[in-house]
């Protein structure tokens, strides 16, 4: 019990009050035991539950259901979430607002998913906007921003977000990674107006939280569009020194704001795509392969080591 | 005896300047009482940042892979006891090198020895058992490299201390029966008797509160492993689990199994969860929290399977609304009480969670927009007696 020994060392040499060691020390002993992660992660997969249960019923059973059955209850459900949202909610503030309770951020996740899929379902079943369905996407990714930032809601952001991405085009599936030319401009200019979006508000004090979600969306499809790029084009291409600019961009972020996700992100895609390059150049050459991937390797672990001994020895 | 490169007051004084973080993060103590904390408790050892450290790991993995591929490109050994040699050759260099930066850098968890040390632990399995391997096809060699698997990830274990080396020995362990053609009720009855030995030996072993905290801590992982890798392995559902779901084909009566051993099992699967939450709630073990909680998910998973029920697609939902009104119920029931709080237990958030930049549940949100998109029934048709939704017809041609 070294910690609490230390504690009471502390607070004999009035480091520490009275009250911090009691807590502290309740704290380390458990006698003040949070089960707050759990029971969220509870909540967070109920809510998937109910919503993989309700998918599969509508597929399952809309004939027999009835088209104003499906919508009739689906529309309800959305309607009693949000309005429980716009009742319980706080007041907006630019800053982080807590919810008002732990229930409150999936309820209003669940109501916006539930929002998506019934209008996935008016739109399959009945078409009211023929060739123009994508833009309920915009739309319903604009309501979505709306609630993230009334609320204060990361899931929600996370949601419009991918949202926005499927407007313009994009759904998690094996083709994603198979870009045509078309689709690779389409995730360059979503990701830049995603990092502009993110950047601006971030500037402007609104929900500065939210700014690791804008720039995680705006990394992997930016650098995924740029290996795709570098894949199909190689050296000769406006994609690689592109990809190596927008590397150095991100790792000197992560440097500067001591985010080294961001670093690790500019690493592994940097390597990737000059490795795609030099195999390309190398074609058949396993010898003279192997050699570069360990001099090159042996480099990034060196300057790693120099980069984090600077950051322990600044910590 | 501490096989251990790392003395307890070290990994001790780690995890105490872990908890003051953690403190410090969630506003309970000021910087001042930090760096008081901090200068109290020097580990004397280098640890890196856990981005670093996965750069580390990549990189030396990637290096070390490419110089022994560089090697055999050279050399080519002509046969099987040549590559062998060769790979048991690298192994201990691996070893040796990972042993050398932790003594003499005085390394902690930083990469690199990380990456040499598991390198080294596949190197050395995969090594022996083609040294093992004789002309013709042997079939105990699977389980040869999985004692060798199950040993070697023991002592790296013990000497460096990586949880993950601990489980994959287990992994290796209850990967023997496997590979020993047995039937089904054989090959259940050995993997129970391997992972409850385990569990019990770890329960005796550790029967009195260690001395450290890490160490308890770890200690408690293992166990919640081995405690929930124990209920997939009395589950004899859960092969099936989420196929009857989909696929409507019947299932095999009883698992294949006697029904005496069917009903038992299926009475266990109610009662391990039950012991996992008991035993985590009572001792504030939350890795058997998690492990019971997650088995009691899955065994309300699985039950219509064992009862031989018909599965409905609002069954998830179900589940869903039970797992929602039970955690509501709960956080209620600890709001009511003494300052939130009962047998010294609350919902409220205590300790803040250091924030990396990603968020796992914002992850599964991403998610949801496929999920909505193919889940969607077919466009209606032009004609109500059109795709056979009329009742009767289900004529493909326009009536």
């Amino acid at each position: 019990m070294k910690t609490i020994a230390l504690l009471t060392d502390l607070n004999r040499q009035g480091i520490l009050t009275d009250q911090q060691l009691h807590v502290l020390s309740d704290l380390h002993l458990e006698r003040r035991f949070s089960l707050h992660d759990e029971l969220r992660a509870c909540l967070y997969a109920g809510v998937l539950f109910i919503l993989a249960g309700l998918g599969f019923t509508i597929k399952a059973y809309f004939a027999q259901l009835g088209d104003i059955a499906v919508i009739g209850s689906l529309g309800l459900c959305t309607l009693g979430a949000f309005c429980y949202c716009f009742l319980k909610g706080k007041a907006y503030s630019t800053e982080a607002v807590a919810p008002p309770n732990m229930i409150f951020d999936y309820l209003l996740f669940f109501g916006c998913t539930v929002y998506s899929l019934e209008i996935a379902y008016i739109e399959t079943r009945f078409q009211p906007l023929a060739d123009l369905w994508v833009h309920d996407l915009l739309i319903s990714s604009a309501l979505f921003f709306f609630f993230a930032y009334r609320f204060d809601n990361r899931l929600v952001l996370s949601l419009a977000l991918s949202t926005l991405a499927a407007w313009f085009g994009f759904k998690m599936s094996p083709d994603f990674f198979h870009f045509q030319q078309y689709h690779r401009l389409y995730a360059i200019a979503y990701a830049l107006l995603l990092f502009l979006t993110g950047s601006l508000l971030y500037r402007r004090s609104i929900k500065r939280h939210f700014l690791d979600i804008y720039l995680n969306f705006t990394i992997h499809f930016l650098f995924l569009a740029l290996i795709s790029g570098v894949i199909q084009y190689k050296v000769f291409s406006l994609y690689l020194p592109a990809l190596a600019i927008c590397c150095a961009i991100a790792a000197a972020y992560g440097l500067r704001a001591k985010r080294f996700l961001y670093l690790l992100y500019a690493m592994v895609y940097g390597y990737a795509g000059l490795g795609i390059v030099v195999a390309d150049i190398l074609s058949g050459e396993e010898g003279p392969l192997f050699i570069y991937f360990i001099f090159s390797s042996i480099g990034v672990v060196g300057s790693l080591y120099v980069l984090s001994r600077k950051f322990r020895e600044e910590s | 005896m501490n096989l251990c490169l790392y003395a307890p007051e070290q990994e001790e004084n780690l995890f105490i300047r872990r908890q003051a973080r953690t403190w410090r993060r969630s506003g309970l103590i000021a910087e001042a009482q930090l760096r008081a904390i901090d200068s109290r408790t020097d580990p004397q050892v280098k640890e890196a940042n856990l981005f670093f450290r996965i750069l580390f790991v990549a990189f030396t993995l990637i290096c070390y892979s490419a110089v022994i591929g560089f090697y055999f490109w050279i050399v080519e050994p002509r046969d099987h006891r040549g590559v062998a040699l060769s790979l048991l050759f690298f192994a201990f260099a691996a070893y040796g090198l990972a042993e050398y930066l932790v003594k003499a850098n005085h390394w902690y968890r930083h990469g690199v020895e990380e990456a040499l040390a598991v390198t080294a632990m596949g190197l050395f399995c995969t090594g022996m058992a083609l040294l093992l391997q004789g002309r013709g096809y042997d079939p105990s060699l699977a389980v040869k490299a999985g004692i060798f698997c199950a040993v070697s990830a023991c002592w790296i274990y013990l000497r460096f201390g990586y949880l993950y080396a601990a489980l994959i020995g287990y992994l290796a362990l209850c990967s023997l029966p496997f590979h020993m053609n047995l039937p089904a009720m054989e090959l259940r009855i050995n993997l129970l008797l391997i992972l409850g030995a385990s569990l019990l030996l770890s329960f005796l072993f550790y029967a009195r509160p260690a001395a450290e905290v890490f160490r308890e801590k770890k200690n408690t992982l293992i166990q919640a492993v081995l405690f929930a890798g124990l209920y997939c392995a009395v589950n004899l559902r859960l092969p099936d689990m989420g196929r009857s779901f989909f696929e409507p084909s019947p299932l095999q009566p009883y698992a294949g199994f006697p029904p005496v051993l069917y009903w038992t099992s299926y009475v266990l699967t109610f009662f391990i969860p039950g012991v996992g939450l008991f035993h985590g709630l009572k001792a504030r073990r939350r890795a058997f929290i998690i492990a019971g909680a997650m088995a009691a998910v899955v065994t309300l998973s699985t039950n219509k399977d064992y009862l031989g029920m018909k599965h409905y697609a609002w069954d998830p939902a179900i589940l869903g609304v039970a797992l929602v009104l039970g955690a509501l119920a709960v956080i209620r029931w600890f709001s009511r009480g003494e300052g939130k709080a009962r047998h010294g237990m609350t919902a409220e958030n205590l300790l803040i969670r250091e924030n990396h930049g990603i968020d796992l549940d914002a992850l599964g949100a991403v998610m949801v927009p496929g999920f909505i998109d193919s889940n969607q029934p077919p466009p209606q048709s032009l004609s109500p007696f059109e795709g056979g939704e009329s009742g009767g017809g289900g004529a493909e041609r326009r009536y």
